[in-house]
This record gives C-alpha cells, sequence and structure tokens, in this order.
C-alpha cells in the first residue's frame, strides 16, 4: 500500500521549477559591466585602425587629434582597470582568507619534518659509515680467503694432489665472491616501518664558493647574462644625475626617441 | 598727427609670444591676434579673436578717432576682454580656424561648460 499524500506534497511544486539551473552559481563578474566596456574598446580599436591606416602623421592638426586618441585609450585603460579590481578583490579577500586559515597548520607541517629530517640524515651517515668500515674489512678478510686459496691451489697442483687442487679452486671461488659482495655500494637510505611512508635517503649538493671575484668574471666575461649584468649597471649610471659618465669605461651612449 | 598702426605692428607681440611662452604679457594690455582658452577646467578650447578698429580718415590717412579693441569669443562679441586676456593661449592663424572645424566636427567639443572625457569616444583622423 502507497502512504499517503500529504496536502504539502501536493501543492509544494518542484525545486527546479521556481529558479533556472545553475541559480546558485553566479558569474565572478558583472556580463554587463564588461559587456560595456567591450562596446567602448571595440570602438576605440575601430578609431585607432583608421589612425595607423594613415601610416605617417603630417599635421599639427592630426599631431594634436592622435596625442588626445592616446590620452582616451590611456583613460579607458585605466576605467577598466579599475573596474578589473573591483571585480576581482571578493576573490581576492576571499583567497586570502582560505590562505590565513590554511598556511599555518602547512607551516607548522613543514617545519616539523624539516626539523626531523636532519635527525635521520645523520643517523644514516653514522650507519652508513660503520658498515662502510665493516665492509672494508670483510673485502680485506675475503681477498686474504682468495690468496691462501690461490697458493694452496699452486701447492696442489705442484702435488698433483687433485682433491686439494679442486677445494682450493673452490675455496677461492667463494672468497672472491664474498669480496665482491663486500664491495657492493653501501645502502644510504631509510625504509618505511610501516610499508606506507616513502623512503628517506641523503644526497650530496655541490655550489661554487667564489674566492677571488675578479678571477671567476674574467672566466664568465663573454657570459651572455654576464654582459647583460654590465649593460644594466652602465644604463642606470647613464641615466642617474649625479654620475659621471664619462668615468665609465669601455661603453658607448645610444638614444632612443619615443612618444611618452 | 596719429597714423593707424600696420597689421605688422598690431600683430607684433602675438608673433613674438607663437614661439616665445615665456614673454611678458601686461595685464591691461590686450594684443591683437588668434588665441585659445577654455571656459572651465579641461572643458574644450575656444578660438578667440583680437582685433583693432580703426576709423581712418580717407583724406588724410591718419586715425579719425581713437583705436578700439574688439575681442570675439567663438565668433560672438565679448566685451570683458581684459577678464579673460591672461587666459588666452596665442595660436596661429591657421590653428584658430582649424579649432572652428574642429568644434564643428568633434562631439565633445560641443559643450563649453563641461570638462571632456577622451575616454567616452574616441578621436578619430
Amino acid at each position: 500500500m502507497n502512504a499517503p499524500i500529504t496536502p504539502d506534497e501536493k501543492i509544494k511544486p518542484k525545486q527546479a521549477e521556481l529558479a533556472g539551473l545553475g541559480h546558485n552559481n553566479p558569474p565572478p563578474f558583472s556580463q554587463e559591466k564588461l559587456a560595456g566596456f567591450v562596446e567602448r574598446v571595440t570602438e576605440f580599436m575601430k578609431a585607432n585602425k583608421a589612425w595607423l591606416d594613415l601610416k605617417q602623421i603630417e599635421t599639427d592638426d592630426h599631431a594634436e587629434k592622435a596625442t588626445d586618441m592616446i590620452a582616451g585609450l590611456r583613460g579607458l585603460y585605466k576605467e577598466v582597470d579599475t573596474a578589473r579590481k573591483a571585480e576581482k578583490k571578493p576573490h581576492d579577500d576571499a583567497g586570502k582568507a582560505v590562505q590565513a586559515a590554511y598556511t599555518p597548520q602547512l607551516d607548522k607541517l613543514k617545519t616539523a619534518a624539516d626539523k626531523l629530517k636532519p635527525l635521520i640524515a645523520s643517523y644514516i651517515d653514522k650507519k652508513a659509515k660503520a658498515e662502510e668500515e665493516k665492509k672494508r674489512k670483510e673485502e680485506a678478510e675475503a681477498r686474504e680467503k682468495a690468496r691462501l686459496a690461490e697458493e694452496a691451489a699452486k701447492k696442489a697442483e705442484e702435488e698433483n694432489d687433485v682433491g686439494a687442487l679442486v677445494e682450493a679452486e673452490a675455496a677461492k671461488k667463494a672468497a672472491e665472491k664474498e669480496a665482491k659482495k663486500a664491495s657492493a655500494p653501501v645502502k644510504k637510505s631509510v625504509g618505511s616501518a610501516t610499508g606506507a611512508g616513502r623512503t628517506i635517503s641523503t644526497r650530496k649538493s655541490r655550489h661554487a664558493v667564489v674566492e677571488n671575484p675578479l678571477q671567476v668574471f674574467m672566466y664568465y666575461r663573454d657570459h651572455p647574462d654576464v654582459i647583460d649584468v654590465l649593460t644594466r649597471l652602465a644604463t642606470a649610471d647613464v641615466r642617474a644625475k649625479d654620475v659621471d659618465e664619462t668615468k665609465i669605461p669601455g661603453i658607448s651612449i645610444a638614444e632612443k626617441v619615443s612618444a611618452a | 598727427m596719429r597714423y593707424a598702426r600696420s597689421i605688422e605692428e598690431l600683430h607684433q607681440w602675438h608673433q613674438e609670444a607663437l614661439s616665445n611662452p615665456d614673454i611678458e604679457r601686461h595685464e591691461i594690455e590686450p594684443q591683437c591676434g588668434w588665441y585659445k582658452m577654455r571656459r572651465v577646467k579641461l572643458g574644450p578650447w575656444v578660438p578667440v579673436l583680437i582685433t583693432v578698429e580703426q576709423d581712418i580718415d580717407p583724406d588724410t590717412g591718419q586715425l579719425a578717432d581713437d583705436e578700439r579693441m574688439r575681442c570675439e569669443v567663438d565668433g560672438i562679441n565679448e566685451d570683458k576682454i581684459e577678464e579673460i586676456w591672461s587666459h588666452l593661449k596665442p595660436i596661429s592663424e591657421a590653428a584658430f580656424h582649424q579649432l572652428f572645424e574642429n568644434r564643428r566636427s568633434i562631439p565633445a567639443m560641443k559643450d563649453d561648460y563641461t570638462p571632456i572625457n577622451l575616454a567616452l569616444t574616441p578621436i578619430t583622423p
């Protein structure tokens, strides 16, 4: 038997019929405002094309009107950018709130791991050194055994003692195998206790320390990055009012004209 | 005997002012020439013409009366010439006529008392 239908269920319409789909997910900015700007920008682009189609400016009147056109472009840019910032602000504020809420926890976790890693690295290093010492001794012993077995084999060969010879050869092989095993690199990592954690290993990184800047500079003097740095430094001084550019060796001054 | 000043004499100050923006300007001595001014800050340029009326006796060739200054702002007679004199910027005669043309063709220049917002409508060639 079906459950009875109550009066409320008969009257109440379905939710989807009241509001359109997606009504709870509005776009992140005002479409209307943007459409207004798009229209104005399009008009300015058409006008700009008319200017560029001239190829050259020949009269004072055109130069002054083009100056006004640039002022208009700048003014509209400022308007659009101000609107952009205003539309973006609530999202930026929300993003900042999320960051402010989550970042302290992330910082704690990262700092905790960073503080723990050196303890593991120190342990791996200590253990590796002990292991290497042990292996060094084992390798030395194995090599000695192999040497003694070699001598025994030679003696057995001379005495035609086949039984002794076979034993000595076998002993030599076993000793050589032990030596090879002892010479294998020592593992420098720590695995997971549970099986779920990632293995942690130590690694060495190298970096240069500049002892003699002049020598290093001479070595890299033709590198493009060095030329860029020199150009940047010299240009800053050439543009500075309180620097005597004649005192800078090895440069010439180039001038570029642009409208501003 | 008073002779009428020549066109060159009447426009001497204006000619010098075109090439020397720092030329001395006396407040109560407007000079003949072509100018532009604004009625409000950031408002459109308005053309201003200052001329001199000279009554010349045809028999003697001399002035029959004192020279009289005349001022037209946007083609309309303006009496308060001393009040606007310090706001006038000297321009060439060609620029003066071009300004009339621009005021006719650029919609943003139609209202003298409204500052122009160049970001609203682009200025075309």
